[in-house]
């Protein structure tokens, strides 16, 4: 069994990193990364992508509204609606999946984003045993990135 | 020039919006104006037969139609038209197909205002 | 680059230019010279025919005359001759004249010609003594011209004269004549000199001229044949494939050797690419890389752009003789770059590179990685191992991982740092290793093992970048999912047992344990080449609660992988001592009267000596000699309870990681009592554990240890 390593967790990592830092001219860095089942450590808005082919499971990036309001002002966007916030949201989810895929190949297929506000509703399915949680700081921010993603055999 | 936003976000149209009109202020752009907005490919195709925009910024992952998809259509429109893609996906299968189904550029996400004005100012120089 | 080139040309061809400039003008002037001279020479001819006409003309003179003498003595008279006479005197007396002072006379056909006054002396001096002879003679010739009839006075007066002084005037004309001709000569021998010395210097030039050339010329085919040869080497040594592309998409006419090699395919030029490429990769590369090519030579996408979209970057390439089609895999990196002319992209430079090397060895790290290592030999050892216990060892194990992604994820909220961070992972991944090792399982406890390496590593380091924060939860990830797997086993296991109503008989807890702990010395001293004998009563064990008896077992653990590598010494060490050459560990439980329960483990090694144990910390780099002596003996020993620290100069598998010791001192504060050492220098060391029913843990060193003098101590529980 060929599991995710820690250079293949770092590529979604990199992804959120240089998300915040082209779009904020502030980078996001790393808290602290761990496992967990079952109870992954959910925010306000949740964005996610599910991951196919030689790939199973889906991607997640959970902000608090706080968080996204912020990204927003920075961005100049003046319409903070709950709308706009899933939107952000998702595309971050997007953003960094797609970008993942130079890394990970083109056998790596990706959905477009699914915009959950409050807890999603499909995570009690887990792709893996454990799934890896990195708690992403940005200002004084905690977002969590959870890669429920393993690789196909 | 007459510029086409299409992406399936609100706040990435808004910014490329936002982008492209504050570069004419600052005289970083030539006068760009913006035709449209839309959130899918099939939105694009009828938006881009109403307006006739010369310059076309393009999402890929998108609902209804993606964007390649879109691309080809377009071109199949108006051979001229300049279509800038402005994606995530980073995979080079992907990046290929649009460049040869008419695509001219290829901007990743996430990208800075400079990326953007930039990809825009090779696009509009030619 | 035209520009460029017409200045190189200029300058590689100047000196020839100039050469050739030189020639010319050089060849023009001498014709020049050559014309003016020879027409000198014509005036001379000129000059020398009348002069030798004067000779004619004189003897001439005097011969009418004596013709008109003659006549007149016969009384008879011609006019024709004085006629003639007339004419003779006059061409005679212009042309002396003319030589005299330069002038027209008539020439030998009755035409004009020019004359040229003589200049050197000897020609002048001729012609003045004539001019002095005849100036009387002529004025003697002129009555006898003029007259009509027959005047012999006058005639005998000139025909004196004539007779007196005719020969003379012959002689000076005949003088004359010879001066010219020989002036003449001389011009003509000069000429004949400059003509041959220019010939000679013209052939100097063109010779130098050619020779020049010729060098260059050599040079340049040198340089060219240099630069072949030097592309031809490089062609030919490159480990890379290298050639040109054409927009037919041709392979050019120079590639290099290494080609047939790297493609695997008989390359020659001007064969079309895309039918070996099409032979070496998979349909779906292929028509991604037919699509880039062609962007490629198309000028629309910016090149920046499009290196980064290089779809055979890396690719995987299939053997095309397929004889053999288990070959191992290889892959080739192929990169193109634009040959750009007037904005036209021209040919594509194509470098190949076999990288199999590289993909396959990070391959293989990556399957190393992820390898399960439940083998044959494992189920086995499941199936041997005392089921209670493997659910015990399972139910820790997945507690203490729990704990340890606990301590991961709340890193942040307690801000420690990274030392104490790993410090605390190792506590766990040790307690785990140390129980897999009993149990036999050493699978985990190799996958133990490698996770304390990797902690030692971190702890090392004061800032982990993203990827070794990363690599907690992945080897903890991995740990659960081999302990998960075992769980599966063990389960099915247990239903087989059940369903075929053969339940296992139920051992002791303290029957396990002494199993454990005997397979575990057993090992040890193995690794160590050690020689050791392990006495165990531990029936006691049976009667404390499992959780405690487990603790108790971890600290036996710990406690005989102290002893084995830091305590018993080599049989040859303990023959010099005079000991026998088993070591000895003893473990035993006892009841004090009081009702508490003490837990010993006893070993006859060298004993626990504070000047090794100082020696250790300066060796360790971490404490200076000074910090050294200014602790006291307890400080000393105290230290090796300090997470990190060990006596070992090398870890191993066995002992050396600095953990055993801070994890006991955790579990004996996690079960609650009092650990004692008593040690005496080269007899034994001793750890007694008192169990407390409902006291504070502690470790007590002050009121047993080191309290009167230092390395004596005798006094054994």
């Amino acid at each position: 069994m060929s599991d995710l390593s820690e250079k293949d967790i770092d590529v979604f990592i990199e992804a959120v990193g240089d998300y915040f830092k082209k779009t904020t001219q502030e980078a996001a860095s790393v808290g602290v990364a761990y496992l967990a089942r079952n109870a992954f450590p959910m925010n306000d808005f949740t964005g996610m992508i599910k991951v196919s082919a030689d790939y199973d499971g889906i991607l997640y990036f959970s902000a608090p509204s706080a968080m996204l309001r912020h990204l927003l002002t920075v961005m100049k966007e003046t319409n903070q609606s709950d709308e706009n916030l899933l939107d952000a949201v998702g595309e971050i989810a997007n953003t960094i999946s797609g970008n993942a895929r130079k890394y990970f190949g083109e056998n790596m297929v990706i959905s477009i984003p699914e915009k959950v506000a409050g807890l999603p509703s499909s995570f009690n399915q887990q792709a893996r045993y454990y799934a890896y949680v990195i708690i992403i700081k940005w200002k004084h921010y905690s977002a969590s990135l959870i890669v429920d993603i393993s690789r196909k055999r | 020039m007459k510029l086409m936003i299409v992406d399936d976000s609100n706040i990435i149209r808004n910014r490329i919006a936002r982008i492209a009109s504050d570069s004419f202020l600052n005289q970083k752009l030539p006068n760009i104006e913006i035709v449209g907005a839309a959130a899918s490919g099939v939105e694009a195709h009828a938006l881009f037969l109403k307006t006739r925009p010369e310059i076309v910024t393009m999402d890929l992952t998108m609902p209804e139609m993606d964007g390649v998809e879109c691309t080809t259509l377009l071109t199949q429109v108006d051979p001229q038209v300049k279509i800038l893609i402005i994606s995530a996906l980073s995979d080079k299968a992907t990046a290929i197909q649009a460049l040869m189904n008419g695509a001219e550029g290829f901007l990743y996400k996430p990208f800075t205002d400079d990326e953007l004005i930039n990809a825009l100012l090779e696009l509009v120089e030619e | 680059m035209a520009i460029v080139n017409n200045t190189n040309t200029f300058n590689k061809y100047s000196g020839l230019l100039i050469a050739v400039t030189l020639f010319l003008l050089f060849n023009l002037s001498v014709l020049g010279l050559n014309f003016y001279t020879s027409s000198t020479l014509d005036n001379d001819a000129i000059s020398i025919n009348l002069a030798g006409r004067q000779r004619m003309l004189s003897q001439r003179t005097a011969k009418v005359l004596l013709t008109i003498q003659v006549d007149a003595a016969q009384g008879k008279f011609n006019d024709k001759n004085t006629a003639e006479l007339k004419k003779v005197v006059l061409l005679f007396d212009a042309t002396l004249n003319a030589f005299k002072s330069g002038g027209q006379v008539l020439g030998g056909d009755e035409k004009a010609v020019t004359l040229n006054k003589v200049s050197d002396s000897a020609a002048t001096k001729a012609v003045d003594a004539a001019l002095t002879i005849w100036q009387p003679y002529k004025q003697l010739l002129t009555p006898v011209i003029n007259s009509q009839v027959v005047e012999e006075s006058s005639l005998d007066a000139a025909t004196d004269y004539a007779r007196d002084h005719n020969l003379k005037l012959l002689t000076l004309m005949n003088d004359l004549t010879t001066q010219l001709e020989k002036n003449t000569k001389a011009k003509a021998g000069n000429l004949k000199l400059i003509q041959t010395i220019a010939l000679v210097l013209s052939l100097l030039l063109f010779g130098n001229i050619v020779f020049n050339a010729l060098r260059k010329l050599r040079a340049a085919d040198g340089e060219i044949e240099k630069a072949q040869r030097e592309t031809t080497e490089i062609l030919n040594t490159v480990k890379e494939g290298l050639f040109l592309l054409d927009p037919e998409l041709l392979i050019g006419t120079q590639f290099s050797s290494s080609m047939n090699k790297i493609l695997q395919h008989d390359i020659s030029a001007k064969v079309p690419f895309m039918p070996i490429l099409e032979a070496l990769v998979s349909a779906e590369v292929f028509s991604q890389a037919t699509n880039y090519i062609s962007l490629l030579f198309g000028n629309k996408v910016k090149e920046n752009l499009i290196l980064s979209l290089n779809p055979l970057m890396q690719v995987r390439v299939y053997s095309t003789t397929s004889n053999n089609i288990a070959s191992a895999p290889r892959y080739l990196s192929f990169q193109f770059n634009r040959v750009i002319e007037d904005k036209r992209v021209l040919h594509l430079l194509v470098t190949v590179q076999d990288v199999t090397e590289q993909v396959t060895q990070a391959e293989e790290l990556l399957k190393l990685k992820g390898q399960s290592n439940i083998n044959l030999d494992f189920l086995r050892k499941l199936l041997e191992a005392d089921s209670f216990q493997l659910q015990q060892f399972l139910k820790n194990t997945n507690t203490g991982l729990s704990a340890l992604n606990t301590i991961l994820a709340n890193a942040d909220k307690r801000a420690s740092n990274h030392d104490d961070l790993a410090n605390q992972c190792f506590r766990i991944v040790h307690s785990i290793k140390g129980e897999s090792a009993a149990m036999g399982l050493e699978a985990i406890e190799a996958y133990a093992h490698q996770f304390e390496e990797h902690l030692s590593l971190l702890r090392k380091k004061t800032n982990w970048d993203t990827q070794e924060v990363l690599s907690l939860p992945v080897m903890l990830s991995a740990l659960f999912d081999q302990i998960s797997q075992i769980e599966v086993i063990v389960n099915a296991i247990q239903l087989h047992l059940e369903s075929a109503n053969t339940t296992q008989k139920q051992t002791s807890v303290s029957s396990s344990i002494s199993h454990n702990l005997t397979r575990l010395a057993a090992q040890v001293s193995q690794n160590q080449n050690k020689n050791v004998r392990l006495n165990l009563s531990l029936a006691l064990l049976d009667q404390v609660e499992t959780k405690t008896a487990i603790q108790l077992q971890q600290i036996g653990i710990q406690l005989i992988r102290n002893s084995i590598c830091h305590g018993i010494e080599t049989a040859a060490a303990r023959a010099a001592k005079g000991k026998p050459p088993h070591g000895e560990i003893t473990i035993s439980t006892q009841m004090t009267p009081q009702g508490a329960i003490h837990f010993s483990v006893r070993d006859d090694g060298q004993g626990i000596v504070p000047a090794r144990i100082r020696a250790a910390m300066v060796a360790s780099g971490r404490y200076s000699i000074e910090m050294v002596d200014q602790l006291t003996d307890k400080e000393v020993v105290k230290k090796l309870f300090e997470p990190g620290f060990s006596t070992a100069s090398t870890a191993d598998k066995d002992a050396g990681s600095g953990v055993g010791m801070d994890l006991i001192q955790s579990l004996v504060n996690e079960i609650g009592g009092e650990l004692k050492i008593d040690t005496k220098p080269d007899v034994f060391t001793q750890f007694t554990f008192r169990i407390a029913q409902h006291k504070a843990p502690a470790i007590n060193l002050e009121s047993n240890l080191f309290d009167s003098t230092v390395n004596v101590l005798e006094r054994v529980t």
